[in-house]
C-alpha cells in the first residue's frame, strides 16, 4: 500500500485528500481480495479439472491394456518359440470337402515355399549368377534381375517362390546351393474346378473361407481340422452344370442356375450357377461370375408360382378341379389389364388353367382364395423368408411388404409376378407340393433319414398337385421336357425382367421346375436361363417351353439310368377323355362343332 | 519470511539445474533405451541404419532437454505469439512448395535438412493457448467470443495440416487444443455441444472431406476383415503379430512377423507391434506402465504450480503425451482406426524424437518454477 501513500506529495487541504485516498485504497484493497478469491477459484477448478483428467487418462489406459489382454493373452493362437532359431511348424490340417459319394472336392496338400538366407548364400556362392541360372531352369518363370536382388539383399530370409510343387522342390535341392531353404506351407486345390465354384466358394490367401461352405463351415475345417461331407453328387452337378452351360451359350442367355433337390430330404444335389469361376483362381473371376445365381440371385419366376396358388386354392378348398371359369377376355383390374398367350373361347377347368398356364384363371382362383390364405402357404412353403441352407450368400425374398399387399398384388402373386424368390427357394417349395405335402428345409449336408417338416398340405392335395404337374408335360406347356418312361411333371413359367417403370417385352427369364418320377416323386429339379434370345431351331421363341423345356429333358436323360429309376411304359398318367384331368386341346370347341355358351358358364363342361 | 521470498521468486539458473527431476529424466531415458533395442531387432540384429540414428538423436535431444529445462519459463511466456506466428508461417510455406512425399506434402527442405512444421506446430499450440489464457480471467474465459478466438487459433494450423494431408497429426493438434480449452476452465456444457455438434456433422464429413484412402480405413477398422490384403493390410498383420505375441513373446530378434517383413512401417508407427511380437504381453504392458508413469509426473507437476501458465502448459504436455501414447498403441491394437501417429521416444524419426524431448524439458521447467506465482511470471512482457 505503500505507493498509493508515496503519491501524496501535495500536503494542502490534507485531511480531506486522506481521508479520500484511504476510502480509494480500502477500495482497491477488497478489489484485491475479491480478485484473489476468484484466482484462488479459479486454481481450484483447474485442479479440479487435471483430476478429473487424471480419470480420464486412467480410463484410456484401462482401454489400452485391457485389449493388449484381449489380443495377446486371450486370443493368443500360436505357441511361442522356445528355440532361438528358424524354425517352421508343419502348417496345421484344414479338413477336406467330400461330396457325398466321399469324391474330394477340396483338399489341402503340402507344398514349399522356397526362400533365400543370402547372408550364407553369399557367403558359400563364388558366383550367384550361376546360382541364379540353376534356379531360372527349375522355376523359369521367375525375372531373372529381380531373382538376382533377392541372392544379395544381404537379409536373412527373402521369399524366391511361394508354394512351389514337390517336384521342382526335389530337383531345388538336388543342386544343392547353400543358402536355399524350404518352408513347409500347403495349398488348397479344387480338382473338380468350375463344377462346384458356387457351393465350395472361396478360401482367401491367409486361409480363411471368404464366401460358401468354406465360410460357413470355417470353424469345422480350420479350428477341429474335420472333413466335411456335402449332400452334393459330383455326377449329378456335373450333369447339371453341363446342360445349363450348353444352354446358354445356345440361346445367348446373360446367365443360368439351377438346383436338383431331394424331395424328401431337403439335400441339394446339384446347385449351379453360370457363368461361374474356378476356385483355384478365384482373384481372376468377375463379380458376375461370383455371383451365386441359384441362392442370392432373387428373379420373378412367373408361372412355376401357379402351382403354389393351385395347391394352396386346393388345400384351403377354394375350388375344385372340376370348377370352370372365364378365360376369354384379358382380365381388366382397375387401370391394369391381365393378359394371357392365348385366350380360350371355352371356359377353362382348373386343370386346364394350370396346364395351358393362364394367367386370367390363376388370378380369378386366387381373388376367390384371399390375400391372407396367399399369405399363410407362401409363408409355410418358406418363399417369403431366407433359405435356410449351410451358405453366407443367402437373402430375403422381395415381395410387396404390409400393406402394399394389394389384391392386385395377389393376381399377379398368384402367376408368379410382383414377388421374386431365388431357385432354390422354388425347389424348396416344389418339394413341399409332390413329397406328400411336407415342410422341408433345404441342406448342403448329407442325411441319412428323411426330413420332413410339419404338414402343409393334405394328402389328397399333394396326390393331386402331382397329377396337375403331370398333365402339363402330357399336354400343356411342358411337352417338350417329356422323356419317355420316367414320368415327368412340371411347370414352365416366363416372366419379362423387370426394367424400369414396368416389363421389358424383349428381355425374359424363363423357368422350369420339374419333379420325376411322378408316381412316387423322387427329385425336384428348377433350372432358370436369364434372358435367353429366341433362335432359329425355336422359331424366334424363348419362352419356358422352348429353351428350359428340353434342357430338363437333357438332364433328366441323363440323370434317370444313372439314378437307378427303371423307365416304366406301361404306367401311364396320361388322364383319358373322361377323366378329370384331361386338358381340352385349344381348338376343342372347333373339333365338338360346337361353342359354349356364355350362360352355361356355371355348367360342369361334360355334362 | 526470507525463507517464503526465496521459494516465491525466480529461481537461479544454478537452483533450476539441482531441481532438475531426475526420476523422470531416468524414465525417459529407458524408454528411449527400449526403443533403440526395438529399432535394433526391427534392422535384424544392425545398428544401421535406425538405432545408430536414433541414439545419435537422442543424445543431441538430451541435451536440449536440459537446456530447456533450466531455461527461463519467462523466455517461453514471452515467445509464445512469435513461435506460433513462425510455426504458422512454415505450415504455410509448406502447403505452397513443401516437398512431397508419400503422396502428403509435409516437408520443408532447409539446405539437406529436412523439417516438418507440423512437429513444431505440436509445442507451439500448447505454448499459445497456455499463454493466452495465462492472463485471461476466469470470467472472460467463459465469454463466448474469447472462445470463439481460441477456436480460431486452434483450428488454423489443425486445417493446414489436415489438408497435407496429415489427418493424424491435425487430430492430434485439434485435440490437444481441445484438453487446453477443457484445462483453462471452459463450461462443460458448451463441451457436450461440441460433441453433439461433432457427432452430427461426421456424415458431411464422410461425404466431403474424407479422401477414399481415409475411409477405407475407418471402413477397415468397423470391419477388419473387409479387405485383408490391400488396405487393410498393415492393421491385420500388426494383429496378428500381437496374438502370436502372447504372455511373453517370441524372444528378442524372433518375432517372425517383423523379421520377415510381413509388418510393413515396423520402426516407425507399428513399432509397438514388434515389441508387442518379440516381449509379449508383458513387455506392452511394462512400457505402457512407463507412459502411464510420464504422464502421472507431468498431471502432478501440473497441480502443484502456482501459476496458471505453468499449469497450462503441464497439463498440455501430459495430454500431448497422453495422445501420443493413445492413438498410436489404439490403433496398432485395432481400438482406433488407423492414423499415422508415432511412439513417442521408441519410434525411429527426428522431429518427433526432438519434439517429445523439448515436451520433456519444458515439463522439467514448469517444475522448476512451480513456486513462481502469476504476476511475476505474467509481468515479464513490459
Amino acid at each position: 500500500m505503500n505507493f498509493i501513500f508515496n503519491k501524496d506529495k501535495h500536503k494542502h487541504n490534507k485531511d480531506d485528500r486522506e481521508q479520500r485516498y484511504t476510502q480509494r485504497a480500502t477500495a482497491k484493497i477488497i478489489d484485491k481480495f475479491a480478485i484473489q478469491g476468484n484466482i484462488k477459484g479459479a486454481i481450484e477448478s483447474g485442479r479440479r479439472r487435471i483430476k478429473f483428467l487424471i480419470a480420464m487418462v486412467l480410463c484410456g489406459f484401462t482401454i489400452l491394456i485391457w485389449r493388449a489382454v484381449d489380443l495377446m493373452v486371450l486370443s493368443h493362437r500360436v505357441a511361442p518359440a522356445s528355440s532361438f532359431s528358424w524354425g517352421f511348424k508343419a502348417p496345421k490340417k484344414i479338413g477336406s470337402i467330400l461330396d457325398r459319394n466321399d469324391v474330394v472336392v477340396a483338399v489341402n496338400l503340402p507344398e514349399q515355399s522356397l526362400y533365400v538366407n543370402s547372408i550364407e548364400f553369399l557367403s558359400q556362392n563364388e558366383s550367384p549368377e550361376e546360382a541364379a541360372d540353376k534356379i531360372l531352369s527349375i522355376l523359369p518363370n521367375l525375372n531373372k534381375s529381380k531373382l538376382m536382388k533377392k541372392l544379395t539383399n544381404h537379409k536373412s530370409f527373402t521369399f524366391i517362390k511361394k508354394l512351389i510343387t514337390p517336384m521342382e522342390a526335389k530337383k531345388v535341392l538336388e543342386y544343392g546351393i547353400v543358402g536355399l531353404h524350404f518352408k513347409p506351407d500347403s495349398k488348397r486345390i479344387y480338382p473338380q474346378n468350375n463344377l462346384l465354384s458356387h457351393v465350395i466358394g472361396i478360401r482367401g490367401v491367409d486361409g480363411g473361407g471368404l464366401q460358401g461352405v468354406e465360410k460357413s463351415f470355417n470353424d469345422l475345417m480350420v479350428n477341429q481340422g474335420k472333413d466335411l461331407q456335402l449332400s452334393i453328387d459330383v455326377r449329378v452337378q456335373h450333369i447339371l452344370r453341363s446342360e445349363i452351360e450348353k444352354t446358354v451359350e445356345k440361346f445367348n442367355a446373360k446367365g443360368g442356375a439351377g438346383v436338383i433337390m431331394d424331395v424328401k430330404t431337403g439335400e441339394v444335389l446339384g446347385m449351379s450357377s453360370y457363368p461361374d469361376y474356378d476356385p483355384n483362381h478365384y482373384q481372376n473371376a468377375t463379380s458376375d461370375q461370383l455371383f451365386n445365381r441359384a441362392t442370392k440371385g432373387l428373379y420373378e419366376v412367373g408361372s412355376v408360382f401357379k402351382a403354389f396358388t393351385m395347391a394352396s386354392a386346393l388345400n384351403s378348398h377354394t375350388v375344385q378341379l372340376d370348377d370352370i371359369f372365364d378365360t376369354s377376355t384379358p382380365l381388366k383390374v382397375g387401370r391394369f389389364k391381365i393378359h394371357d398367350y392365348e385366350y380360350f373361347k371355352y371356359p377353362l377347368r382348373v386343370p386346364e388353367i394350370f396346364a395351358h398356364s393362364s394367367n386370367i384363371g390363376t388370378s380369378k382362383i386366387a381373388l376367390q382364395m384371399g390375400t391372407e390364405i396367399q399369405k399363410k402357404y407362401l409363408k409355410e412353403l418358406g418363399l417369403l423368408d431366407k433359405v435356410d441352407i449351410n451358405l453366407p450368400e443367402i437373402t430375403k425374398p422381395m415381395y410387396p411388404q404390409g400393406r402394399r399387399w394389394t389384391p392386385l398384388s395377389t393376381m399377379t402373386i398368384s402367376f408368379g409376378h410382383g414377388i421374386a424368390v431365388s431357385p432354390l427357394h422354388v425347389a424348396q417349395a416344389l418339394s413341399s407340393l409332390v413329397n406328400g405335402g411336407y415342410g422341408i428345409k433345404a441342406t448342403l449336408l448329407k442325411q441319412t433319414k428323411p426330413q420332413l417338416d410339419k404338414r402343409i398340405f393334405n394328402q389328397h392335395t399333394a396326390d393331386t398337385m402331382r397329377h396337375l404337374l403331370r398333365t402339363v408335360v402330357t399336354s400343356g406347356t411342358g411337352r417338350k421336357s417329356e422323356v419317355r418312361g420316367y414320368r415327368i411333371g412340371a411347370k414352365t413359367g416366363t416372366a419379362d425382367v423387370a426394367a424400369k417403370g414396368g416389363y421389358n417385352r424383349n428381355a425374359r427369364r424363363t423357368t422350369l421346375s420339374s419333379v420325376f418320377p411322378m408316381d412316387n416323386p423322387k427329385y425336384a429339379i428348377v433350372v432358370m436361363i436369364d434372358k435367353p434370345l429366341g433362335i432359329k431351331e425355336t422359331h424366334g421363341y424363348a419362352t419356358a417351353g422352348w429353351v428350359v423345356a428340353p434342357l430338363v429333358r437333357n438332364i433328366i436323360s441323363r440323370l434317370g439310368p444313372m439314378m437307378n429309376i427303371i423307365p416304366k411304359y406301361d404306367v401311364e398318367l396320361k388322364p383319358q377323355k373322361t377323366s378329370k384331368y384331361y386338358i381340352r386341346p385349344f381348338n376343342w370347341n372347333k373339333k365338338m362343332g360346337q361353342v359354349t355358351p356364355r350362360h352355361n358358364i356355371h355348367k360342369k363342361w361334360y355334362e | 519470511m526470507a525463507d517464503i521470498k526465496s521459494r516465491t521468486s525466480i529461481p537461479s539458473i544454478r537452483e533450476r539445474f539441482n531441481n532438475i527431476n531426475w526420476a523422470l529424466l531416468i524414465i525417459v531415458t529407458i524408454l528411449s533405451c527400449v526403443g533403440f533395442t526395438v529399432l535394433y531387432s526391427a534392422a535384424s540384429g544392425h545398428f544401421k541404419p535406425w538405432a545408430y540414428a536414433q541414439i545419435i538423436r537422442f543424445i543431441i535431444g538430451f541435451f536440449i532437454m536440459i537446456l530447456v529445462a533450466i531455461s527461463d519459463m519467462r523466455l517461453w511466456y514471452k515467445y509464445s505469439y512469435f513461435l506460433y506466428g513462425i510455426s504458422l508461417i512454415l505450415l504455410i510455406a509448406v502447403a505452397l512448395m513443401g516437398h512431397v512425399g508419400m503422396g502428403a506434402r509435409r516437408w520443408l527442405y532447409i539446405g539437406s535438412f529436412r523439417l516438418q512444421p507440423s512437429e513444431i506446430m505440436k509445442i507451439a499450440i500448447i505454448l499459445i493457448l497456455a499463454r493466452v489464457y495465462a492472463k485471461t480471467k476466469i470470467e472472460q474465459t467463459r465469454k463466448f467470443y474469447h472462445q470463439l478466438l481460441v477456436i480460431v487459433y486452434i483450428t488454423l494450423p489443425t486445417i493446414l495440416v489436415a489438408t497435407q494431408p496429415d489427418l493424424g497429426t491435425g487430430t492430434f493438434i485439434f485435440g490437444v487444443g481441445f484438453f487446453m480449452l477443457w484445462l483453462a476452465g471452459v463450461q462443460v456444457w458448451r463441451f457436450i455441444l461440441a460433441g453433439v455438434i461433432g457427432i452430427t456433422s461426421m456424415p458431411i464429413m464422410w461425404m466431403f472431406i474424407l479422401k477414399g484412402y481415409q475411409k477405407n480405413r475407418i471402413l477397415n477398422f468397423l470391419n477388419p476383415e473387409r479387405d485383408p490384403q490391400n488396405t487393410g493390410y498393415h492393421i491385420t498383420q500388426s494383429k496378428i503379430a500381437l496374438g502370436s505375441g502372447g504372455l511373453s513373446g517370441k524372444g528378442f530378434m524372433h518375432g517372425t512377423q517383423a523379421q520377415l517383413n510381413f509388418l510393413p512401417e515396423k520402426h516407425t508407427d507399428f513399432i509397438f507391434t514388434l515389441l508387442g511380437e518379440e516381449f509379449g504381453f508383458i513387455g506392452c504392458l511394462a512400457i505402457i506402465s512407463l507412459y502411464f508413469i510420464i504422464i502421472l509426473f507431468a498431471l502432478f507437476i501440473a497441480i502443484r504450480s502456482q501459476n496458471k501458465f505453468g499449469r497450462l502448459l503441464g497439463g498440455g504436455i501430459a495430454c500431448s503425451i497422453f495422445l501420443y501414447v493413445f492413438i498410436n498403441t489404439g490403433m496398432v491394437m485395432g481400438v482406433i482406426p488407423v492414423v499415422g501417429i508415432p511412439l513417442p521416444l521408441v519410434s525411429y524419426g527426428g522431429t518427433a524424437m526432438f519434439t517429445t524431448l523439448i515436451c520433456i524439458g519444458l515439463l522439467l521447467n514448469v517444475y522448476n518454477f512451480r513456486h513462481v506465482d502469476d504476476v511475476k511470471i505474467n509481468n515479464t512482457s513490459n
